[in-house]
């Protein structure tokens, strides 16, 4: 009876046991997830610029790496350029006469855990991410978004947002009380990223304009 | 024909002979467990045939031939989606996937048993309870549900005890089943399986 009793302990051990799918079985390229403010009308959009720098997130340690003193951060900072683009925009010279900023972050490995629901203000509380400084306002007041995704690791993922710079009067002292809102975003997540990592990077980053061209085109 | 009697007759007391030396009245409880082959024909969610699963029941035999017992089983299936764009109020994910369909009934068994001899067939009702859990593996991330329903299942199967005086044997079983379940996120309305089990009896 003893020995029934051991075998039924180890059935229900193995039973505890879900099976994971195999995820090294997956395509290896990007996961790409954009989101957009409903309510913000990308016709008044016509110029951009892209930050100098990429933030690099890394366990807690917060760096900012200028495109020239990176060849593969130009090249990032280059792709987003060609992409607007592409889709019409133009390149502003200055923040100031810019309607559209893009920032763009690279998670090398944290173990923040950020989650994608209902809530609009899902950066708030994220430590040391974009100074709201950098475009000279503050920004918040995300969109709601409606798609159940829950995730504790980012670890080699991209996170970049389009901020809308038109409330900017180019005054220092007024720039201080706008609040700037994030217009579009897209989160690349490259975790299972094999291969080509620059080519595929590449790929992703005009994957997330080519699923936003009904944003961009109104 | 007194020939022909005779041998009927001589049949007759040979096979009760035999059946009577191959008796294995046995125990009158019962436990098996072991492997669970499942799939999950028609299903939208995760189709496929795998066998990352295990069961285990136990049962008493109230008369000689009818039992009443307690059941719990689980299984894993999993399915690859190829990258695709999904739209959303709001945005957009372009992803390949995986969706991976646990379920873990448990619930009473009633069992019928043709024979109680060293091979056993029998026929098996099981009522009771399902739960589900749905995951979408994407990167890092995983979109998740998870439901209750109703469960129910025909078997039919057999028990092979090899061995005199001993109550050790293998079991093999084919089933059907059908829950309840729904998920709303997932488009899931309800969840058929089949297969087989295969294991240990004691």
């Amino acid at each position: 009876m003893k020995k029934i009793l051991l075998f039924i302990v180890a059935a229900a051990a193995l039973m505890a046991c879900r099976k994971e799918p195999d995820m090294s079985e997956t395509d290896g390229n990007y996961f790409v997830y954009t989101a957009y403010d409903t309510s913000s009308d990308f016709s008044k959009y016509s110029s951009y610029i892209v930050a100098d720098s990429i933030l690099i997130m890394d366990s807690g340690r917060y760096n900012y790496v200028k495109a020239s003193e990176s060849p593969m951060v130009a090249d990032i900072i280059r792709t987003y350029r060609d992409q607007m683009n592409s889709l019409g925009y133009t390149e502003a010279g200055t923040k100031e006469d810019a309607d559209l900023g893009i920032q763009i972050s690279y998670i090398e490995e944290t173990h923040y855990f950020t989650q994608i629901v209902s809530d609009p203000y899902w950066w708030w509380g994220y430590p040391g991410y974009w100074s709201p400084s950098w475009w000279g306002g503050w920004y918040g007041g995300w969109a709601p978004y409606s798609y159940p995704v829950s995730y504790s690791y980012s670890t080699h993922s991209y996170l970049t947002e389009m901020v809308d710079l038109t409330p900017l009067t180019g005054d220092a002292e007024t720039d201080r009380d706008v609040h700037l809102s994030v217009v579009w975003n897209s989160y690349l997540d490259g975790s299972l990223v094999s291969g080509n990592v620059t080519s595929r990077l590449e790929e992703a980053i005009a994957q997330s304009f080519s699923q936003s061209k009904d944003v961009f085109s109104k | 024909m007194k020939m022909l009697r005779n041998i009927i007759l001589a049949a007759a007391v040979l096979f009760t002979a035999a059946v009577t030396a191959d008796a294995q009245v046995g125990k009158r409880w019962y436990i098996n467990a072991g492997w669970q082959f499942n799939a999950t024909p028609g299903s939208s969610y995760a189709e496929s045939a795998q066998g990352w699963g295990a069961y285990a029941e136990g049962g008493y035999y109230l008369m000689p031939r009818i039992a009443v017992g307690l059941f719990v089983n689980y299984g894993t299936n999993n399915e690859y989606f190829g990258r695709q764009t999904y739209y959303f109020d709001g945005g957009a994910v372009n992803t390949d996937m995986y969706h991976s369909l646990f379920q873990l009934p448990f619930g009473a068994t009633f069992r019928y048993r043709f024979t109680w001899t060293k091979f056993e067939p029998y026929v098996e009702a099981r009522l009771g309870a399902n739960y589900s859990d749905q995951y979408n593996y994407f990167g890092s991330m995983a979109a998740y549900d998870n439901n209750w329903g109703f469960y129910a299942s025909p078997e039919i199967g057999f028990t092979w005890h090899p061995f005199n005086k001993s109550n050790f044997g293998f079991q093999f079983a084919l089933y059907y089943s059908y829950a309840t379940n729904r998920s709303s996120a997932f488009s899931i309305n309800g969840m058929n399986n089949c297969g087989f089990r295969l294991g240990l009896a004691f």
